[in-house]
């Protein structure tokens, strides 16, 4: 879990990099030649991903640990 | 207590399938039910799951925070990995709010970030959850716990002031939600369905973290127990 903060702050800080001074009014607002079909598929995608990958390390680890659980019992029950 | 309490219950597992399940439903009506915004075009749509994911994160950390407190109070092993355990899952949706904001904000602000309140409280939110989950894998008992717990508990202030950071300091966020809400029924019953998905899932993956934890801590009692009975069969065996 550290490690994944760890990575999520580092890979989210650079975007500071891009920080702007906000629109005082909407009248300022200039539509950006970004689609944005193309940025709410990437928004959908890496939060999908991300959770994902979440979930499937969470349920690894929980396996890993049970299986080091059920060992530790047996050798402290005394069975081979 | 066996490993077999841990092992995963029906219970959870059903609650996993509706999560799951709650969750295409939420897609189905982003895709097909919500209309695209007339303003905004489709990149509007990243709404449903950024707010979703944004009271999620809010209500995770702020669950932690206050279990922090009482952890600090009272010490307990369980309290500690529920609040370890809300911590690490408000964590990941703030990950979240912040990835999928700053793609909205291109479109419709034309920055990837601005220093606005709600975006900044919510930045130091995130580095506040990820600096109390560092201390706890530097420190994980003793002083590194207490002070992991002391940082923790400051998150709920953090989440109540990013609530109420647009109706106080302004900033560009719209005010949707306090300010009269959404309007087109389409886009009512998708935000319904998206925000009852991540509830949902959110309650999942605390579930799970905390399975997790507990498990740890099960581990490490198990492992001092069998260091004892080691110390103690050498003493046994060896010479008087």
């Amino acid at each position: 879990m550290t490690r994944f903060a760890t990575a999520a702050a580092v890979f989210l800080l650079p975007i500071l990099a891009f920080a702007d001074a906000p629109p005082d009014d909407l009248s300022r607002f200039k539509e950006e030649p970004v689609s944005g079909g193309i940025l709410l598929i990437i928004a959908y995608f890496v939060m999908w991903l991300a959770l994902a990958v979440f979930v499937a390390r969470t349920a690894l680890k929980q396996a890993k640990l049970e299986a080091e659980l059920r060992n530790l019992e047996d050798r402290l029950d005394g069975k081979p | 207590m066996s490993t077999s309490s841990f092992q995963r219950p029906l219970g959870f597992l059903a609650l996993l399938a509706v999560a799951t399940a709650l969750v295409l439903a939420a897609l189905y009506c982003v895709a097909f039910v919500a209309r695209p915004d007339v303003t905004l075009g489709i990149v509007q749509k990243i709404f449903y799951f950024h707010v979703s994911s944004a009271i999620a994160m809010m209500l995770c950390l702020s669950s932690g925070s206050l279990l922090s407190l009482v952890d600090l109070v009272a010490p307990s092993d369980r309290v500690d990995a529920l609040a370890r355990s809300a911590i690490e899952t408000g964590l990941a949706f703030a990950v979240l709010v912040l990835t999928s904001g700053p793609l909205w904000a291109r479109k419709s602000w034309g920055a990837w970030w601005t220093w606005e309140p709600r975006l900044t409280l919510t930045l130091l939110l995130l580095l506040l959850a990820a600096a109390v989950l560092g201390i706890r894998a530097l420190a994980p008992d003793g002083t590194g716990r207490k002070i992991a717990a002391a940082l923790a508990s400051l998150a709920a202030p953090v989440a109540y002031l990013i609530h109420v950071a647009v109706a106080k300091w302004g900033g560009t966020h719209p005010m949707v939600l306090q300010g009269g809400g959404i309007q087109s029924p389409g886009m009512q019953i998708t935000f319904r369905v998206a925000l009852l998905a991540i509830a949902l899932f959110a309650a999942t993956l605390w579930t799970l973290r905390f399975r997790v934890l507990r498990l740890e801590q099960r581990l490490l009692n198990l492992q001092l127990e069998f260091s004892a009975q080691d110390v103690r069969q050498q003493r046994e065996g060896g010479p008087t």
